[in-house]
């Protein structure tokens, strides 16, 4: 009964541990970075320029990234709290002075550059319920369970009325997972589950527009609305499925090129993908996220500090969220939420908060603690 | 001591278990990521191998789009190459939504500005607007002059999407000539959609406005119209050609030539002038119809755009009917003109002999009856034999005649000779007139049959009714001896292209048999002395000619007279006055034109009807008999 593990003493290895980086988590999300800028270049009609702006941004994602990747844990840990502070003041702040883009407000100008706080918040929220929840004894008691809730509560309810639903689901499962990796209680979960199946009718009854109303109908049967909301569905499944075994091949997307599929280099460039590289192509991208998946579960387990393990696991289960909710709003399984699909689609915050995430998983990998740490008795 | 060790021991097994826990957690989570990138490509199978095809095919829709180019239609001539129908370019200026830059009622005004528009062009406008997609042009004004295209073509740079478009227009350079048995094309409208979907040939008419809607323009329809062509482009969400693909060009529809010659046709309807009335006229060796008159007639240019209101009241409410087709649609009683066939009915079933006499004393009765049948000379005619019977077209004759053959044996046997049945025109809706049977006068009126009805049926009257077609087909058969054609106009066939003609081959009518061949020739007799026996009641037209009329008159009462009453022209209204009948073929012995003259209340068959049936003869035999050449040489047929 040793709790003894050779891999907790061993130091940083590998060709870019000196950067501070895993190699193989390095080598795939350049790789996925690198079927991104490809597929970009033909979902946007071969438009140099975004794909330009797009490695713009994945270069700035990658310089933050390894910022974060040398900052060590703990000092990552004691700027939680007000990484989480400025988050939820600017939050609040967008209600006010936020700049209204298609009927919600998201956007906080600061004149220099444009942000989405909505955005900010999708890692300062997990990162302060791990934050709390490291601080206490593990597996969390009730109370601490429902403090925990609370920190999750505040910025969910603020992002959807922005109203942003995919963001805040977003912000949901994050604090979700990091209070799930804490060793929440099997029946406090099954609980839960029973109470969303009771609650989700009187949630679509009194909680949902009529838009998101919409979207979730339009899932159901998108054929019965073919030119309105069921349009972005049915054409995206045509995308997908014209595809075949081996895709049409790059740059001849015809559903893209001739403008049938909407947003196909933001939220359906996933469509796309499917429809010039076909099914293996699919496949092969999807395998990438997998083992960056892995990996990422892989160098956190390694980790002997809660925080640490709380928020890796919580940024690794919200890469998969964020594909999984992606993908499967594109092929149909899924109601049409607003999220991007990882490293792929065109946008800037997203790219850049993903790289700070990695940053994250780069600086728990680079950090091991030595065997006598005692951050877990605070 | 112990109690910081025993502190630090549980911490640690703490430490280990949430170790543990964690460890688990996160097996439990890749597993279920796992599981999740597995329903991911299931779906992802599901929609692009196993549900590939359809997702294709519907890609495809997407953006293929067939644009139908619509065929050329085909010319129609006479028989000599003359055209009769064409098609011939006309302008239209057109706004296309799509590329307008300015609100479309600023455009109005500014076009009104240079060419007059009605506010029933700018209504028209907005209606054909309303169905119309954003990038199909859309008609403003049609018919567009020489002058108003020089005004608009200098002035149309100014505005974007207003365009002067080109396009053929059916263009009937006879005018009024022949209209009933050509026809005309005008705009598909809804009847004419469901005959299409009921043939289910709707994509022969993918963009084609106009169909053919009467006569030769209905009835051949399918060899004029051609086959749809297909450009296959490739088209953006918005419906903007991006390229073409492949295009398979329309095939043009073929030429056809009628069997009219226009020539004769213009004469006939010369000759027929101002009266309400039909003449038609067969080759009788082939059955080809060489004239088809039905007056009044009207214009067919004016259907091809749309006829206007006005035109078309004018037309519908003429008491005299000009759509009416006369020649083959025109229902009346025959009179006497059937006589010939009676006669060869009652030969042939033996109640009569060529020399076998009946005496006229200008009235008939029934055994047991009081009622007198008169004939139409009030003394009678004395003795007559066949010869005279026809050629003074006594009644008496007849009525005997008819009583002792009885009804439907008569009938029977005149439905040889297209009487009571349709001829089979190769023009479509013919009526089949009547044939005064029990069973129709049961059906029609419910009541039983009188022998008087009997009597009176054997000079054309009682129930009978046929159309001119019927007459001329019927005295075409005796011209034969029994060996016509069924009556057709379609004489040939012409592929634009390779230029390769299809003739049509007379089609041969079931052979009307008389036991002895002989009496054909006493009917023939009878009717050379209609026209040239010194009794003959057409004589005035036998002279001055040098060749043999075979012909009957017929004057068919519109309305019965009472007993004892005598026919006075003047005390009937014009529409009850008698119906003029003549039909007659010449050359006697070797027929090479049967006509028919009917004159809707002209009075007199001899009188009235006779002279113009000689006239139509006569350019026939002396003038256009002859082929000027065939149309395989013609150099106008190209045009």
């Amino acid at each position: 009964m040793s709790f003894y593990d050779p891999s907790q003493s061993v130091r940083p290895k590998g060709l870019l541990s000196l950067f501070h980086l895993d190699t193989t988590l390095f080598l795939l999300l350049l790789s996925v970075c690198a079927c991104g800028l490809t597929i970009l270049y033909s979902a946007s009609g071969g438009n140099l320029e975004v794909v330009q702006a797009q490695a713009v941004r994945m270069g700035i994602g990658i310089f933050a990234m390894l910022i974060i990747a040398f900052t060590p844990p703990y000092i990552i840990k004691s700027l939680t709290p007000y990484f989480f502070g400025i988050s939820i003041i600017s939050l609040i702040l967008i209600f006010f002075v936020g700049v209204e883009v298609n009927g919600s407000h998201r956007w906080l100008d600061l004149k220099i550059i444009r942000f989405q706080p909505s955005e900010l918040m999708k890692l300062a929220a997990p990162m302060m319920v791990a934050y709390y929840l490291s601080t206490r004894n593990l597996p969390p008691s009730f109370l601490v369970l429902i403090t925990s809730l609370l920190i999750t509560v505040i910025p969910f309810a603020l992002v959807y009325h922005q109203p942003d639903l995919g963001t805040a689901l977003l912000i949901l499962f994050a604090c979700i997972t990091a209070i799930f990796f804490s060793g929440l209680k099997w029946r406090y979960i099954i609980f839960t589950a029973i109470c969303v199946a009771i609650a989700l009718p009187i949630i679509w009854e009194f909680g949902l527009q009529d838009y998101q109303k919409g979207r979730v109908l339009t899932l159901l049967n998108p054929e019965s609305d073919p030119l309105g909301k069921g349009y972005q569905i049915i054409q995206s499944k045509i995308a997908i499925g014209s595809g075949g075994m081996y895709g049409k091949g790059w740059l001849n997307s015809t559903q893209a090129s001739l403008k049938f599929l909407p947003e196909s280099s933001t939220d359906f460039i996933y469509a796309i993908t499917a429809e010039e590289f076909g099914f293996v192509g699919i496949t092969v991208l999807l395998s990438l996220y997998w083992l960056i998946i892995l990996r990422c579960f892989y160098l956190v387990n390694r980790s002997q500090n809660p925080f640490n393990k709380l928020i890796g696991g919580s940024i690794t289960a919200c890469f998969f969220f964020y594909i999984f909710v992606n993908a499967g709003m594109v092929s149909g399984l899924l109601p049409i939420v607003g999220v991007p699909l990882p490293f792929i689609s065109y946008g800037g915050t997203s790219i850049v908060t993903l790289f700070l995430s990695f940053g994250i998983i780069m600086s728990i990998f680079a950090h091991p603690e030595p065997k006598k740490e005692k951050e877990y008795t605070t | 001591m112990s109690f910081s060790s025993k502190t630090i021991e549980r911490k640690k097994r703490s430490k280990a278990q949430l170790q543990s826990v964690f460890r688990n957690r996160i097996l439990f989570m890749s597993a279920l990521i796992t599981i999740c990138f597995g329903l991911l490509l299931t779906q992802l199978f599901n929609l692009q191998v196993h549900l590939h095809n359809k997702y294709t095919t519907l890609s495809d829709s997407n953006r293929i789009q067939l644009i139908p180019m619509p065929p050329t239609r085909g010319h129609i001539f006479d028989r000599n190459g003359e055209i009769l129908a064409t098609n011939i370019p006309s302008f239209n200026l057109t706004i296309t939504k799509q590329n307008t830059s300015k609100p479309i009622d600023e455009i109005i005004s500014t076009i009104t500005q240079w060419i007059p528009l009605s506010e029933q062009e700018i209504t028209k406008y907005q209606r054909i607007d309303r169905v119309t997609a954003r990038q199909n042009p859309v008609p403003l004004k049609e018919h567009l002059t020489e002058e108003e295209i020089h005004i608009l073509s200098v002035n149309l740079y100014q505005l974007d999407g207003v365009d002067i478009n080109s396009q053929l227009t059916r263009h009937y350079p006879e005018i009024n000539s022949a209209v009933h048995a050509l026809g005309y094309v005008g705009r598909i409208d809804s009847k004419d959609i469901k005959d299409i979907e009921e043939k289910n040939i709707q994509n022969q008419y993918l963009t084609l406005t106009h169909i053919g809607k009467k006569g030769a323009e209905k009835s051949f329809e399918d060899i004029l119209r051609g086959t749809m062509g297909f450009e296959e482009v490739e088209t953006n969400s918005s419906g903007r050609v991006i390229r073409k693909l492949e295009q398979t060009l329309p095939t043009p529809g073929l030429d056809i030539y009628l069997t009219l010659d226009i020539r004769l046709q213009r004469v006939a309807e010369e000759v027929l002038g101002d009266h309400t009335g039909a003449i038609v006229a067969f080759e009788p060796k082939t059955g080809e119809i060489l004239a088809f008159v039905s007056k009044p007639d009207y214009n067919p240019n004016l259907f091809v755009n749309g006829i206007s209101h006005t035109d078309y009241n004018d037309l519908n409410n003429n008491p005299e009917k000009p759509f009416l087709n006369r020649v083959m649609q025109g229902r009346y009683p025959p009179g006497s003109t059937i006589k010939p066939q009676i006669a060869l009915a009652g030969l042939e079933k033996g109640l009569i002999t060529p020399t076998s006499t009946v005496s006229c004393q200008g009235f008939y009765q029934l055994p047991g009856s009081k009622h007198k049948f008169r004939d139409w000379k009030r003394w009678g005619h004395g003795r007559v034999n066949l010869y005279l019977s026809l050629v003074q077209s006594c009644d008496i004759y007849y009525y005997d005649l008819a009583y002792k053959m009885g009804i439907t044996p008569m009938t029977d046997f005149l439905k040889q000779f297209a009487l009571g049945s349709p001829t089979g025109i190769d023009l479509l809706g013919e009526s089949a007139g009547v044939s005064p049977t029990p069973a129709y006068k049961r059906q029609s009126f419910n009541q039983p049959w009188f022998d008087g009805e009997t009597v009176t049926a054997g000079i054309g009257q009682s129930y009978w009714l046929a159309t001119p077609l019927q007459i001329n087909q019927a005295t075409t058969i005796i011209a034969q001896k029994g060996k016509a054609f069924v009556p057709h106009i379609l004489k040939a066939i012409r592929n634009p292209g390779t230029q390769e003609f299809q003739t049509t081959q007379p089609q041969p009518i079931t052979p009307v048999t008389i036991s002895k061949p002989e009496y054909w020739q006493s009917v023939i007799d009878g009717m050379v002395g209609v026209v040239h026996g010194s009794q003959g009641t057409a004589r005035r037209i036998g002279t001055g000619i040098k060749y043999q009329i075979a012909g009957k008159s017929g004057t068919a009462q519109v309305k019965s007279i009472a007993q004892n009453a005598v026919y006075n022209r003047n005390a009937l209204a014009k529409k009850h006055r008698d119906h003029a009948w003549f039909t007659a073929f010449a050359p006697a012995n070797d027929p090479s034109i049967v006509v028919t003259v009917f004159i809707e209340n002209g009075d007199s068959g001899s009188g009235v009807a006779a002279p113009l049936a000689k006239e139509v003869i006569n350019a026939w035999m002396t003038k256009f008999r002859a082929p000027i050449q065939s149309p395989s040489t013609n150099e106008r047929a190209g045009e």
